[in-house]
């Protein structure tokens, strides 16, 4: 498995199938909230990325089911999807906890400059 | 979801093959119709737009999960790079010029042509700085301002130096090599924005002084220093192992293969081809003797340790 940081619209959509499995329109509508409604991922682009992710072997095809007449197919993390989230996870947390013990460290000086 | 709006979606998805719509039709229409339900005219067209994207994707095999899609993705990094790098040249060349700098006389800046090469050289420089930084949306559609500005300058043969003519594939090419980035993979990680800033900077700092006589260096480089930056990157790409690392090596390899489609029209284009050919494949050489070394040493330490 790729040691590679994870692209945001990767980390997005894992993240978005981290709790429980989704369907298109509804992981569409989690990727919105995670990222504060910076990223809105269209039809064809979520599309492109279900496809790659689950050949991938990062999400599988959960349920198939028909509501209004038409085909609806949720998505799940597989057991690899974990990990790697896991791991991209705890990346980001030593990051952000390194960046909050250098700037507890930061002193201002007397003129309000930064030490 | 209305009559209409069911005819739109059937319209949208008649644009992929009869294959792909039979297997995922329904789906793709599903995803559609909740993310257009309640939306307005823009957003509606924003959402067909990326349907159509991605049945062309689909088409042409360039989506994320095929090998083609994801050259793409590797090459647009250094595509962005090569071009912002050239495109930064050719300001500094014509805001020089333009007030008599670099041993000519004053050319007005008011030239049409010299003001279409400067919107176009600076929204391309521009657009660079966007992918750097992450942007790569913003920076994506500064490119394409800026090669459709070079097209019409070229198209126009209003071209200061050579037959424009000759130029215009060279601009379509690395349009389309930053337009088919696959826009699930944008290349906005961390290593891909360094290299855009790394090989961009290379090439025009360096080259910038070239061109300004700064003295211990050779005159204008006709090109070839943007080779030697190229080949630095895929020797550095090359040491590494591993598919992604393969992937991004063919993108600097298609970087190079524009670089040259950019020089095409000049006169020692050929001789520019020698030289990268020469580089590349002594990058490659290094790159590999680096890695046989590296994987000789590792596996004689995991000896040494072994036997202790």
């Amino acid at each position: 498995m790729t040691e590679r940081p994870l692209q945001e619209p990767t980390l997005l959509l894992l993240t978005a199938l981290a709790d429980r499995p989704r369907h298109g329109y509804a992981i569409v509508q989690e990727v919105d909230a995670i990222s504060g409604g910076r990223v809105r991922m269209r039809t064809g682009t979520l599309y492109g990325a279900l496809e790659r992710l689950v050949q991938q072997g990062l999400i599988e095809v959960h349920r198939e089911e028909v509501v209004d007449g038409r085909l609806r197919r949720s998505y799940a993390l597989t057991c690899d999807g974990r990990t790697v989230l896991a791991a991209e996870a705890e990346r980001l947390r030593a990051t952000a906890a390194e960046a909050e013990r250098r700037l507890a460290l930061l002193v201002p000086n007397p003129k309000g400059a930064l030490a | 979801m209305t009559s209409t709006d069911g005819g739109r979606t059937a319209r949208l998805l008649r644009l992929y093959p009869a294959a792909y719509r039979q297997a995922h039709g329904d789906e793709i229409a599903a995803i559609h119709a909740e993310a257009t339900a309640g939306a307005g005219p823009v957003g509606r067209l924003r959402e067909d737009a990326d349907v159509a994207a991605h049945a062309l994707r689909v088409r042409l095999r360039v989506t994320s999960t095929d090998p083609a899609g994801r050259l793409l993705a590797a090459a647009a990094p250094y595509a962005v790079a090569g071009s912002a790098a050239w495109a930064a040249l050719a300001v500094v060349r014509i805001a020089a010029e333009s007030r008599g700098g670099w041993g000519g006389a004053a050319v007005p800046l008011l030239d049409p042509a010299r003001l279409l090469l400067l919107i176009a050289g600076a929204a391309t420089a521009v657009a660079a700085v966007c992918a750097a930084a992450g942007r790569w949306r913003s920076g994506r559609a500064l490119f394409l301002a800026g090669a459709v500005a070079l097209l019409v300058h070229h198209l126009a043969a209003l071209d200061l130096y050579v037959n424009g003519a000759l130029r215009v594939p060279a601009v379509v090419a690395v349009a389309l090599v930053v337009l088919g980035c696959p826009p699930d993979l944008p290349p906005t990680g961390r290593r891909d924005r360094a290299a855009t800033a790394a090989v961009a900077t290379a090439m025009f700092v360096p080259g910038a002084a070239m061109y300004a006589g700064v003295p211990g260096l050779p005159g204008a480089d006709r090109g070839w220093w943007a080779l030697v930056v190229l080949a630095a990157a895929l020797f550095a790409v090359l040491r590494q192992e591993g598919a992604a690392a393969r992937f991004r090596a063919a993108g600097v390899l298609v970087a190079v293969a524009l670089h040259l489609g950019r020089v095409a029209a000049e006169a020692y284009a050929y001789d520019l081809a020698v030289v990268a050919a020469v580089l590349c494949g002594a990058a490659a050489l290094a790159a590999v003797t680096v890695r046989r070394f590296r994987t000789r040493t590792g596996a004689a330490a995991e000896d040494r340790a072994v036997r202790r």
